[in-house]
């Protein structure tokens, strides 16, 4: 169930829509309809085919479009596109809550209505009502950037009342710098579409939308194979992980405690998928070992030992063979650092090692200490806590250790079966 | 559309340079007949713009999952048509190449940074073919554009002359470097760069028809947003390069552990896919053959010794096969049909003879190794056998400059 001050809050926002729509309607109701029909259209399909550009996570097309409406027909128009604009078929079939989709309705006519308040205040002018006049520069600018920040206020207010957090500490995450950037580009093509809907060049408007239309799906394609390389990645690993039947899974399991970890420490997004195919590459260097070397329940000899330390470094240059793996490389080489500066192969102290190779470190030396191997049997998860704890701020890092042994105490790992 | 500047192409040189030649005597002609009828005024503004818009093209440079970069600026070209005369643009273009390849490629690669040059010679002269179709945009001779949506319809029009012009020569210079046929060429191109294509063609247009009537403007708008829309055909192509790269890595580390079968894996997926290209097999049938060609002993890990039954295959074929991702690629891994049992594409036979052949080589060179597989098959029969003995002709022939 929605808080009752979120429910609160979007009714003040669908009020203030509302209010401003209906003031707007008899100020600058679109005299010629057509056009403003053909961008709610076009906002409608953009938006029920939901666009994905590249530069940030999802911004709609239909930005473009509301900002088109505005520029071209007036306020009016721009809230129409908007209202056109959250009404994605998707949401409904995945039954999102009706709060949600009223108000994404409220804030975006609201954003749209003040942003047109701005574009007339500043003496911009409508394109149908003056063809000629062109776009007024500073106004054009300024409405963009109310709508953009409007709607990053409106949406960051609404998520706070719902997750009960500060909304300067939601505003940071959502990352809406590179938004700005995407919401910029997005002007740009309206204030195109804006000038040909001007020019009634319709030749022209569709061939300015077929490219998005294009990318859209390659990106599409894009998404789907970015997700699936992690999972490719797993696969051949395991496969080539199976000839040792002491770290069988050891890789993969590396793996989901070190995203657990570096999700209790609040890392970001990027960094986890990187840490994951880090941790399933970071023995790849391994496999270059002889398999007796590896199962040797013996003690073994200084070549031995050499060959074994030697398997971060192998492991690099191999991941360093692939461009898309290149920040995977420091993270790969050093996950067998030690904190103070003990370990192989270059010897790092403390800072000095890459951060997600430290947190690497921790989920390797746990997964190892409870895990059979030839010459032990594994520990039991209390003696590896205990372990963990006591070579804290000497071989791991000590705020990172404290972090995990909270992790593995809350309970069962997620994903280690 | 740079090659990689592997041995193979240093074979074709005076071929190389003799289609350049003819195509720069085509373009003259061109140049001549369009000065004919309209004089060139030079602009130093729009030349300015020009070299800048080409140069931030050239910058985002689309690489192909095989390797190959490509430069497309069909629709800075066009802009430039439209709002210059041909000469202005052919400089442009000929500036902006020559400085992106000496300065991005010569500190790196000198024969990188020389083939993007050539390549550059090749560009510059498309430009000048294109010269009597400006005259298509620019009616009476005057330098006044069409206007109306029938400016739109001309640029559609010269650009897609443009796109087929450069395939043609592209895939030209590919084919004269040896390798495959024209047509072949221009059809592997073709596929990935449609979308890339379609994206200059259509900003070029658009933003012509908004600068005829609303200002100059939209020409720096529309070069944002086409940088912007290849981008995202760029993050395609390069996580299609993040596959193969990957799957290329790994068969290395499975190799890792039988030191004299170091670099086979690599060896036979090149020669694997050559052979497959000159039998005339689609882009995506090359794409499945480099895969199993890399993954094909991944059945052998861990094990030690010989392996005549062709365990290792089945085995490796189950492994590949588990990937979603590389669900048809199992069926090239797995053994010959007498003992799979399974129906098998001819990638299959390709990749086990080049695989067969590359052990050979190593024991006794490569003539020796063609003659054991022509015996062992009972002459040369079978068009595998046939596309892999011109390879290896071809390779001995050039093994001077070989690698």
């Amino acid at each position: 169930m929605t808080p009752r001050i979120t429910r609160a809050y979007t009714g003040l926002t669908c009020g203030l829509a509302l209010a401003l729509s209906l003031l707007l309607f008899r100020a600058s109701a679109p005299s010629l309809w057509l056009p403003v029909l053909a961008l709610v259209m076009l906002t409608v399909v953009t938006e029920n085919f939901a666009f994905e550009l590249p530069i940030v996570g999802s911004v709609s097309l239909s930005f473009a479009a509301i900002f088109a409406a505005l520029l071209y027909s007036g306020p009016f128009a721009a809230i129409l596109c908007a209202l056109a604009a959250s009404s994605n078929l998707e949401d409904f079939r995945s039954k999102k809550p009706l709060t949600f989709r009223v108000f994404n309705a409220g804030q975006l006519a609201l954003s749209a209505g003040l942003a047109g308040l701005v574009y007339f205040g500043l003496g911009g002018r409508s394109l149908v009502a003056e063809p000629d006049s062109g776009i007024h520069l500073l106004a054009a600018t300024s409405a963009a950037l109310t709508i953009y920040i409007s709607n990053v206020l409106l949406v960051g207010l609404f998520v706070s009342t719902l997750q009960h957090s500060k909304l300067s500490a939601v505003l940071r995450e959502q990352g809406f710098l590179s938004y700005g950037f995407s919401m910029m580009v997005l002007a740009l093509l309206g204030v195109m579409v804006a000038q040909l809907l001007a020019l009634g060049s319709w030749w022209g408007l569709l061939l300015l939308i077929m490219p998005f239309l294009a990318a859209r799906r390659t990106f599409r394609v894009y998404a789907e194979l970015t997700e699936a390389y992690t999972s490719t990645v797993r696969s051949l690993v395991t496969a080539i992980e199976a000839k040792d039947p002491y770290t069988r899974g050891h890789s993969e399991r590396v793996a989901v405690y070190a995203r657990r970890l570096a999700e209790r420490m609040a890392f970001s997004r990027a960094d986890l998928d990187l840490l994951e195919r880090a941790a399933l590459l970071h023995d790849v260097g391994k496999i270059g070992i002889e398999l007796d070397t590896l199962t040797s329940p013996a003690q073994l000899s200084a070549e031995e030992v050499r060959a074994i330390r030697q398997h971060p470094v192998i492991g690099s240059e191999l991941v360093g063979d692939v461009e898309f793996l290149s920040d995977v490389v420091p993270i790969v080489r050093h996950h067998h650092e030690r904190f103070d500066g003990a370990g192989y192969p270059d010897g790092l102290v403390g800072e000095s090692i890459p951060l997600l190779a430290r947190v690497l470190a921790v989920a390797d030396s746990y997964d190892a200490m409870t895990s059979d191997r030839a010459y032990r049997p594994g520990m039991s998860q209390e003696q590896a806590l205990v372990e963990i704890a006591r070579v804290a701020g000497k071989q791991l890092d000590r705020d990172m250790a404290r972090q995990f042994s909270a992790l593995i105490a809350d309970g069962p790992v997620e994903g280690i079966g | 559309m740079v090659p990689r500047p592997t041995d193979k192409h240093y074979m074709g040189m005076p071929g190389q340079a003799l289609f350049l030649v003819a195509l720069w005597v085509l373009a003259a002609g061109g140049l001549w007949l369009a000065w004919e009828q309209r004089p060139p005024d030079f602009s130093p503004v729009a030349a300015a713009g020009l070299v800048a818009a080409f140069f931030a093209v050239r910058l985002m440079t689309i690489r192909l999952p095989r390797g190959d970069d490509v430069y497309v600026t069909v629709a800075v070209g066009l802009v430039g048509l439209a709002i210059a005369d041909v000469a202005t643009v052919m400089a442009a273009f000929a500036g902006a190449a020559s400085v992106e390849s000496v300065a991005r490629f010569a500190p790196s690669s000198k024969a990188g940074a020389l083939f993007r040059l050539l390549d550059g010679v090749r560009g510059t002269a498309v430009i000048g073919l294109m010269a009597p179709w400006q005259l298509l945009l620019h009616p009476h001779a005057t330098s006044n554009l069409q206007s109306g949506d029938l400016i739109i319809a001309w640029l559609l029009a010269v650009g897609f002359i443009w796109v087929v012009v450069d395939l043609l020569t592209i895939s030209a210079q590919q084919s004269i470097s040896g390798g495959q046929s024209v047509v072949q060429g221009m059809s592997t191109l073709l596929r990935p760069l449609l979308s890339v294509y379609l994206v200059h063609v259509s900003m070029a247009a658009v933003a012509v028809r908004l600068y005829v009537e609303s200002g100059a403007w939209s020409l720096p708008v529309a070069l944002l947003l086409t940088l912007i829309l290849q981008n995202s055909f760029n993050l395609f192509l390069r996580i299609r390069r993040a596959y193969s790269d990957t799957i290329g890595a790994l068969a290395h580390a499975a190799e890792l552990d039988r030191p004299h079968d170091s670099g086979h894996a690599r060896r036979v997926a090149d020669l694997a896919v050559a052979v497959g290209r000159r039998m005339g097999l689609s882009s995506l049938e090359l794409e499945r053959i480099g895969y199993a060609a890399l993954l094909h002993d991944i059945g052998r890990m861990g094990d030690v010794g010989e392996d005549p039954s062709g365990v290792h295959a089945r085995r490796g074929a189950d492994i590949v096969g588990s990937v979603p991702f590389l669900k048809d690629v199992a069926p090239l891994i797995d053994g010959p049909e007498e003992t799979s049992g399974r129906r098998q594409p001819i990638g299959a036979d390709i990749v086990r003879t080049c695989s067969h052949y590359d052990r050979l080589r190593g024991e006794r060179g490569a003539e020796a190794a063609m003659e054991a597989l022509a015996i062992e098959a009972g002459g040369l029969q079978g068009r595998v056998l046939e596309a892999l003995d011109e390879i290896v002709r071809a390779k001995t022939l050039g093994s001077g400059v070989g690698r």
